[in-house]
């Protein structure tokens, strides 16, 4: 004997979180990622993780200008964004992020300024001041998702830390994909030795970028294991991101094709030294980041709750 | 001394008929647009069908060919009205950017209309998914029990809309009023009650296949051959 339940009315109103702040943590995370690659490079302080620390540098700039594009279509009285620096929520990290948004790009366009003057001191004095917010600009956003506690899951402690590494990810897998540019379209006019340099960096970058892959390969499991024992509603959220309607783009193309695979291939150090594997690990990576945004906003949103 | 007011609301489900006048005279009242809806009645069907226990799909459900076996008394229909819940500790407060949500003393969670800017997030964290974006002026909205009706010492419209006397509206910290008697005599539940936010519509005779979002959907989560249905 089974009871049959049937839903002949109700009603679900449309998806609250859009893809365009799907896109906009994407973007968000890419630039925090790199900015906190250049400022690690720049306070480290040798001299051959210097064009590392340029190449962040720039890639911030460019991408932090678009990033906000995507903030205010998101909303639907744009006009009136202004409202955020009057109005300020304490309780809100949409509140937090509208200052961490400011003071940021200020502190960092100052720490680039003094990074291409070449002024190492002052750069890593503002390096130092700009780091909490490079790491907070990024790190609201797993708070936006982690307060917003209709979704099983969004509403997780390990959400912060969660999307935090993901940004480094992308961020990392990004500059990979830059250096390896760079290196082979300058390599001929190199000598020996700034050519060993320039593949050091390369090596470094491919290390920690499979290191915070594994990181978030724990993160993934803690988080879908402690869901299993968790409420119905998590219940029924996991076994959504695992077997149903997101399962192929989360376990697969997020998880194994966007952190396994490529930290294996990175790993090993025949492929490692293989510069087309490095470029195929670091696409892989970045697609799987990008697809992880997006099954979190959209596979979040996808339980009834009415 | 001014008299001390929380307005609340019960819900009496055993009096509900699933007519959906509320729905209607909400619609009317605040000029919702189509498509979105303030308040609604949730209908929800359930049945005990002996030979369902061995069926994994849909499809294979025999009463589609033999509809007269699935039917009273082995089977019943549930209404449920879904409002706001006018909550104690409303998320949609706790996490508006600019305190566009805000709660009066009497207890109305509302929102601001000259200072909402659309962000949404109060709509993503409510547990309840009552609040929409209204698509004509792009402003978050929900039910605010009719605040210039009640502030003009009147019902809200669905109250007053109600046939069957369902709804009761009044203030839960006056004992006398009708709320208040019946939150002390009947048992009462409320919607969520995990998520802390301490709602203030109590229904009577709320069921857990009709109060359970996820019932009648599992299906959807697993078998994609279902959505092609």
């Amino acid at each position: 004997m089974l009871m049959e339940v049937q839903v002949l009315y109700n009603v679900f109103h449309h998806e609250a979180v859009s893809m365009l702040i799907a896109i906009y943590f994407h973007i968000v995370g890419l630039h925090a990622g790199c900015s906190i690659v250049s400022i690690t490079a720049t306070l480290l302080g040798k001299k051959e993780y210097k064009p590392v620390a340029k190449i962040g540098a720039i890639f911030v700039i460019i991408l932090f200008s678009i990033s906000p594009i995507f903030l205010l279509t998101d909303l639907f009285q744009p006009l009136r964004f202004w409202y955020l620096f009057i109005h300020f929520n304490v309780t809100s990290p949409l509140s937090w992020g509208t200052f961490f948004l400011c003071a940021y790009p200020t502190f960092t366009g100052i720490y680039i300024y003094f990074l291409f003057k070449g002024n190492v001191l002052w750069s890593k004095i503002f390096g130092v001041i700009s780091l909490p917010f490079a790491i907070s600009v990024h790190g609201y956003t797993g708070f936006v998702l982690g307060f917003a506690k209709a979704r099983v899951l969004w509403n997780t402690a390990v959400m912060p830390s969660y999307f935090l590494c993901s940004a480094m990810i992308s961020g990392m897998a990004f500059m990979l994909i830059v250096a390896l540019v760079r290196y082979h379209f300058t390599y001929k006019d190199k000598p020996f030795d700034e050519r060993e340099k320039d593949l050091e960096i390369i090596d470094l970058l491919a290390k920690w970028t499979a290191g915070f892959m594994i990181l978030n390969v724990f993160y993934v499991f803690s988080d879908l294991a402690v869901m299993y024992y968790h409420t119905e509603d998590a219940f029924e959220t996991v076994e959504l991101v695992r077997l149903g309607k997101f399962s192929f783009l989360y376990i697969w193309v997020d998880n194994v094709f966007g952190n396994i695979v490529p930290s294996l291939l990175i790993i090993f150090k025949r492929t490692r030294k293989s510069h087309l594997m490095l470029l195929i690990a670091a696409i892989l990576a970045s697609i799987g980041v990008f697809v992880m945004r997006y099954v979190m906003v959209f596979g979040g949103q996808y339980v009834p709750l009415s | 001394m001014k008299k001390e007011v929380r307005w609340g609301m019960v819900i009496d489900l055993r009096r509900c008929v699933g007519c959906h006048a509320c729905q209607v005279a909400c619609k009317a009242e605040h000029e919702v647009p189509l498509g979105v809806w303030r308040i609604w009645v949730k209908v929800v069907q359930k049945g005990t069908y002996p030979e369902m226990a061995t069926l994994s799909l849909p499809w294979d459900c025999p009463y589609c060919e033999r509809p007269e076996e699935a039917r009273y008394p082995r089977m019943s229909t549930l209404f449920l009205p879904w409002l706001c819940n006018h909550c104690e500790r409303p998320i949609c407060n706790t996490v508006c950017p600019v305190k566009a949500a805000y709660r009066r003393e009497d207890g109305i969670v509302m929102i601001d209309p000259h200072r909402c800017i659309g962000c949404n997030y109060c709509r993503a964290a409510c547990p309840y998914n009552v609040r929409y974006a209204n698509p004509i002026t792009g402003m978050l909205e929900k039910c605010d029990f009719c605040v210039h009706r009640v502030d003009a010492g009147l019902q809200p419209a669905c109250v007053e809309n109600c046939p069957t006397e369902a709804m009761v509206f009044g203030n839960l910290k006056d004992p006398s009023s009708k709320v208040s008697q019946l939150l002390s005599k009947e048992k009462v539940q409320v919607l969520k009650k995990e998520m802390a936010t301490y709602p203030h519509i109590y229904y009577i005779g709320l069921d857990k296949d009709v109060m359970d979002p996820l019932k009648g959907w599992e299906r959807h989560f697993y078998h994609k051959e279902y959505e092609k249905l």
